[in-house]
This record gives structure tokens, C-alpha cells and sequence, in this order.
């Protein structure tokens, strides 16, 4: 057994598995104790197999698997610490909420004391006292989704894996739980491995990230940083990022320019590398240009004008579309409700924006 | 053409289920007007019945338990050769019950055969002999029954059971079998039914020998042959009941209608 520090450290090194057509390649992840940390990434990116794997549901061929400091690669499941939640939620039938979470408890053999203390610590931290004699088929989405907790937690596991864990419930019920859950999580302590492919949810949940592509981690760190500087043209793509641009990254008299297709971007400081590049500007960088107000010099550089083509109001902010003068590409940017009224942005309206350069990503091909 | 649909539906059942009330109530009307002419020998009867229940019983719970652990495997795992073992278990199914008694009967000429009988005792003409043929005509039956249930179970409970400290042998027992009751409940039934209503295999091996091995339907093939018909009727109902209970059982069991 590792030492108690290490509980719940999950390392992942270099493991790969060909199932079929299918591969994961090199996957690699780290988590602290106590750490909550999202596998990100699109459908049939890999992340559920990637779970079976540290489950030990599927042989690795490659690669480690560590908890808690123990090289679990070639353990069996029921040796190996770690609580699952599938995406099914997978209730037994046969029993009811209590015999469900009772099951986990039980594979413990611990003394009856200890189970009725335990079981009683789970529901009340769970808030499902109420439901314990409830048949399985009786419950909610919501309700479903705290027993399969509780009984994933009854094993004491020193990590959980949740396998797309909200999927099956409305947008109500789901930000509720996102609260719930991560109360729980902070309360005991327990390493969470969170399955999804939302971006909303990884951005509410998650302490750490690690986008998943086509059986590769592409990207991993703490949540904002992934959210905010994406890796690479593919994450950033994936993050929904559209405003990305094939272009040449060449000196200028003063900092860099980027050459692209019927516009260029100019930075204060050189560009680290010349040549073919991809640039990536972040719809929430992208200002609003007022007529006869002074422009920041960090905008002033990078002014474009082009015609309005779409307005959408989301629930907190508004996304619009621009085809820009000269090579008539597309660009999107957010910004605050308030905006579009104070503006009163409407669909075919020329505008003029301007791009916060420190915000620019520049990726060499 | 909605109500055609119907009509074709209840129509074609009312007519199947009218054909088989004709048939018993013709086996009423005979039994009504023989018994009083020519009483059956109860003591025949109730050899019979006895010998049925107890073979039909031991072979169907022998059956079952040999095809858990072969269902199981045909459900959850993939191997070389899997088609040809699937199609080969299969066999006893489609293969006529005579034939497979004769394959029986052969078998037990050969020097295996012969080994077994002396380690086992005897089989061919034998009560043995009937556990044996109806065994080999049902398990079949009960390994297809089974494997379907097994695939209606969904592995990832067996997965989630592992994550939860549960051993491959533990999850059996406290997972796939407690999900799998109904199903290997019903396959009993059914195995059941199907056992005490064996004729062909059992003649094939046992032999059809009054009041030794005279099954059920040994008992009625015994006495049309020497055109005893009312006791071969009081046979037949007997067998009907049987079957008609057994089926109205498991319907019961199982809750909704196999």
C-alpha cells in the first residue's frame, strides 16, 4: 500500500489499448487528492473507454495506472479503489434504494455498526433519507443519480469515476446537482474523475481539465487555463472556438504581423515563429468599437469593420455574427446583454470592432 | 383496412383457440362415455403419473443446472469456435427425439458407454434410462432459454458490481443470479413441461415396459396399442392437465405472457 498522503493520487502513464478500430494512445493523467477533474472531449473521443481502462474492465496494453502510490495496471476491479457511476446509473432492480446502496456498503465486510453508520452518513450527506424504501423504478433522474452515488461511495472508494453522470436529466435538475455534488466531493475528500462532453458542465464542475481527441489527451490543466488558452487549433475548435484562421506570421517594423485572408493582425511584440500559421481570436475578445471614444492601445492596433449578420440573445450574454470587409470572412464575437440594446444591434448594421490583442492565440502549422 | 387487421387478429386466434377446446372437449365426450363401460386401472395411473413427475422433475433440474454455467459463457464471452459449440448445443433442439434416443442407445453399446453403465449403473431399458433421454432432449431447450436471459441482463451491473469490491463468483451469485430468477424460473417450468411430455427419446433407451418404465406418454402409446382407448384417454387428461397447469405458472411467474 502507498503512503496515506498519496490517497486518492491517480497517475496514468503512457496507456494505450486497440479495441476494434479504436485506440487510445499515450493517455496520461494526474490527479491530486481530493482533486476534481473533468475528461472532456467530443462523443467516441475515447472517454468512456479511457474509464473502463482505469476500471480494469478493459486490459491496457500499454502504460500504468497508479492510486494512492500502487500500480493497479493489472489489478482487478474489485481490487482496484475507484467508484464508478455509469452514465446508466445501472440500479440493481432486484433491490430496493437501501438493499442498493447496502451493496456497496457490504463489499467491505465491515461490522453491522459500522454499515448503519456509514449508510446513515451517506444519505443524510445525500439527502435521500426519504427515498430508501423506494423501489428503483420509482425514482427521478436527480434521484437516481445520488443513489448510484451513495452506493459508489458505500465502498469507500479512494477515487470515483462519473461517467457522463448528468446526461439523462433536464437543465434544472442538473445545475441543481452540480452544486449538490461538488458540496459532497468537497466534504469528503474524494478524487473525482467527471466524464462529459459539456463544456458548461466542465466549466462549473471541474478544478482541473483534460480534453480528450481522438484517443488523446490533447490538453490538461487547471480548468480556467484550458478554458481560456486553448492548446491547439483541434482543442480550441473543439472548445467552439470558430474564429480560427489559416494565415503567415511574418516580422513587422514594430512586433509581429499575421498575414490572412483579407486582413492582418499586428502585435507589439515579435512573434516567436515565422511561417504558416493558425490564429485563433476569441469571440469574448473581440470589442465593440464605439464612434468618437478614445480605443485602448491594446484594441488600437487591430481594427476591422464589416457588416452585422446575426444576433443572438443566450441566457447571459449575446453572440453575433460579422462578415468582415475585404476578404468577407466571418467573425464571432460575445459580449454582455446590456450591450446589444445600448447598441441596438441589429442584423444588417455595419459595425466596427476591435481585437484585445493580448487575448490573440497564434499556433505555428 | 384497420378493422380488417383486427378481424385477421382476433379472428385467427379465436380459431386456434376454438380448434383446441374442440380437441379436449372431443377427449371429454370420450372419456364420459367409456369410463362407465370400461374403468382404467388407477393403479396404472398413478405409476405413471408418479414416474413422470419424479423423472420430468430430476431431468429439468438437471438440465438447468448444467445449462447456467453453459448459458453464461454463450452470453458474456467470445471465443474460437463459439458458432459451431452454440449450433452444436443446439442440436438436441431440432433433432428428432428418436433419433436422439437411438444416438443414446448406440452410445451405450460402445466401450465409454459401457464404462459409464458400470460406473453408474444401468441405462437402457431402465428408469435411469428415462432421466437421461429426457435430459438430453430438454437441455438444449433450457441452455437457449437461459442464454436469453443472460443477454437480457445488461453487463455493466456486473461491471458496477466488480468496481464495488464484488469478486467474479460474488457477482454472480449476488447480482446475475437475483436478476436472472424469473427467467431461470420460467426455464425450469418449461423444461419441466417439456420433459414430462418426452415419448420418442424415452422409448428409444428406456423401452416402453407397463409399470416400469411407463411414463405418461409411454403409458397412452402402451395403451392404444392394445386399444385400451378409454385408459388412454384418462392418460391424456391427465397429461393435459399437467401441461395446462405448468404453462398457467409460469405465465404467473414471469408476469407477462411468454
Amino acid at each position: 500500500m502507498g503512503a496515506a498522503s498519496d490517497r486518492g493520487r491517480l497517475v496514468v502513464s503512457g496507456l494505450g489499448v486497440q479495441l476494434g478500430g479504436f485506440a487510445l494512445r499515450d493517455v496520461c493523467l494526474a490527479c491530486e487528492p481530493g482533486e476534481y477533474h473533468v475528461l472532456i472531449g467530443p462523443t467516441g473521443c475515447g472517454k468512456s473507454t479511457t474509464v473502463k481502462c482505469l476500471l480494469g474492465l478493459h486490459k491496457v496494453q500499454d502504460g500504468r495506472v497508479l492510486l494512492g502510490g500502487d500500480d493497479l495496471t493489472q489489478a482487478p476491479p474489485e481490487r482496484r479503489r475507484m467508484g464508478y457511476v455509469p452514465q446508466s446509473h445501472a440500479l440493481f432492480p432486484h433491490l430496493n434504494v437501501e438493499g442498493n446502496i447496502r451493496f456497496g456498503i457490504r463489499a467491505r465486510r465491515n461490522d453491522a455498526t459500522t454499515d448503519n453508520a456509514l449508510l446513515e452518513r451517506l444519505v443524510d450527506l445525500l439527502g435521500i433519507r426519504g427515498l430508501l424504501q423506494r423501489r428503483v423504478g420509482q425514482l427521478s433522474g436527480g434521484e437516481r443519480q445520488k443513489v448510484a452515488l451513495a452506493r459508489a461511495l458505500g465502498a469507500q472508494p479512494e477515487l470515483v469515476l462519473l461517467d457522463e453522470p448528468f446526461s439523462a436529466l433536464d437543465e434544472g435538475s442538473r445545475r441543481r446537482l452540480w452544486l449538490e455534488l461538488r458540496a459532497v466531493f468537497a466534504e469528503l475528500g474524494t478524487t473525482v474523475i467527471h466524464i462529459t462532453h459539456s463544456l458548461e458542465e466542465a466549466s462549473a464542475m471541474g478544478d482541473r481539465l483534460s480534453v480528450m481527441l481522438a484517443g488523446r489527451i490533447a490538453q490538461q490543466g487547471p480548468a480556467r487555463d484550458v478554458l481560456e488558452r486553448p492548446a491547439s487549433p483541434a482543442v480550441a475548435a473543439f472548445l467552439g472556438y470558430r474564429n480560427l484562421y489559416r494565415g503567415v506570421a511574418m516580422p513587422a517594423a514594430t512586433g509581429g504581423r499575421i498575414q490572412l485572408e483579407g486582413f492582418s493582425i499586428h502585435t507589439r511584440q515579435p512573434l516567436p515563429f515565422q511561417g504558416p500559421v493558425t490564429l485563433c481570436v476569441r469571440p469574448q475578445d473581440v470589442r465593440i468599437i464605439e464612434e468618437g471614444r478614445a480605443v485602448q492601445p491594446s484594441i488600437a492596433a487591430n481594427l476591422l469593420e464589416g457588416v452585422l449578420e446575426q444576433v443572438m440573445l443566450l441566457s447571459d450574454s449575446c453572440v453575433a455574427l460579422v462578415r468582415l470587409d475585404g476578404g468577407g470572412q466571418a467573425l464571432e464575437l460575445r459580449f454582455p446583454v446590456h450591450l446589444q440594446r445600448r447598441f441596438a444591434l441589429q442584423a444588417g448594421q455595419r459595425i466596427r470592432l476591435g481585437l484585445y490583442e493580448p487575448g490573440l492565440l497564434v499556433y505555428p502549422d | 383496412m384497420n378493422r380488417l387487421f383486427t378481424g385477421v387478429m382476433v379472428g385467427t386466434t379465436a380459431l386456434l383457440a376454438i380448434a383446441f377446446l374442440a380437441l379436449v372437449g372431443g377427449l371429454g365426450a370420450e372419456l364420459w362415455r367409456h369410463s362407465a363401460v370400461q374403468p382404467p386401472d388407477l393403479r396404472e395411473v398413478l405409476f405413471a403419473v408418479r414416474l413422470s413427475l419424479t423423472t420430468a422433475t430430476v431431468s429439468s433440474v438437471l438440465a438447468t443446472l448444467l445449462a447456467i454455467p453453459v448459458a453464461y459463457l454463450l452470453s458474456r464471452y467470445r471465443f474460437p469456435g463459439k458458432a459451431l459449440l452454440d449450433t452444436l448445443l443446439d442440436l438436441p433442439i431440432v433433432l428428432s427425439p428418436i433419433a436422439l434416443g437411438a444416438l443414446l442407445l448406440v452410445f451405450f453399446r460402445t466401450a465409454p458407454g459401457r464404462g459409464i453403465e458400470a460406473l453408474l449403473g444401468p441405462f437402457v431399458f431402465e428408469v435411469r434410462g428415462i432421466v437421461l433421454a429426457q435430459l438430453a432432449v430438454v437441455v438444449g431447450l433450457a441452455i437457449r432459454l437461459l442464454k436469453s436471459t443472460f443477454d437480457g441482463i445488461d453487463p455493466e451491473y456486473e461491471h458496477l458490481a466488480r468496481t464495488l469490491g464484488y469478486d467474479r463468483v460474488r457477482v454472480f451469485w449476488k447480482v446475475v443470479l437475483p436478476m436472472a430468477a424469473p427467467g431461470l424460473v420460467a426455464t425450469l417450468m418449461l423444461v419441466w413441461g417439456r420433459a414430462i411430455g418426452e415419448f420418442g427419446a424415452t422409448v428409444m433407451l428406456a423401452g416402453a415396459t407397463t409399470m416400469k418404465t411407463e411414463t405418461l406418454p409411454v403409458a397412452i402409446h402402451l395403451n392404444f396399442e392394445a386399444a385400451d382407448i378409454t385408459s388412454a384417454m384418462m392418460f391424456i387428461a391427465v397429461l393435459l392437465a399437467i401441461s395446462f397447469g405448468v404453462l398457467l405458472a409460469v405465465r404467473r411467474l414471469h408476469g407477462r405472457s411468454l
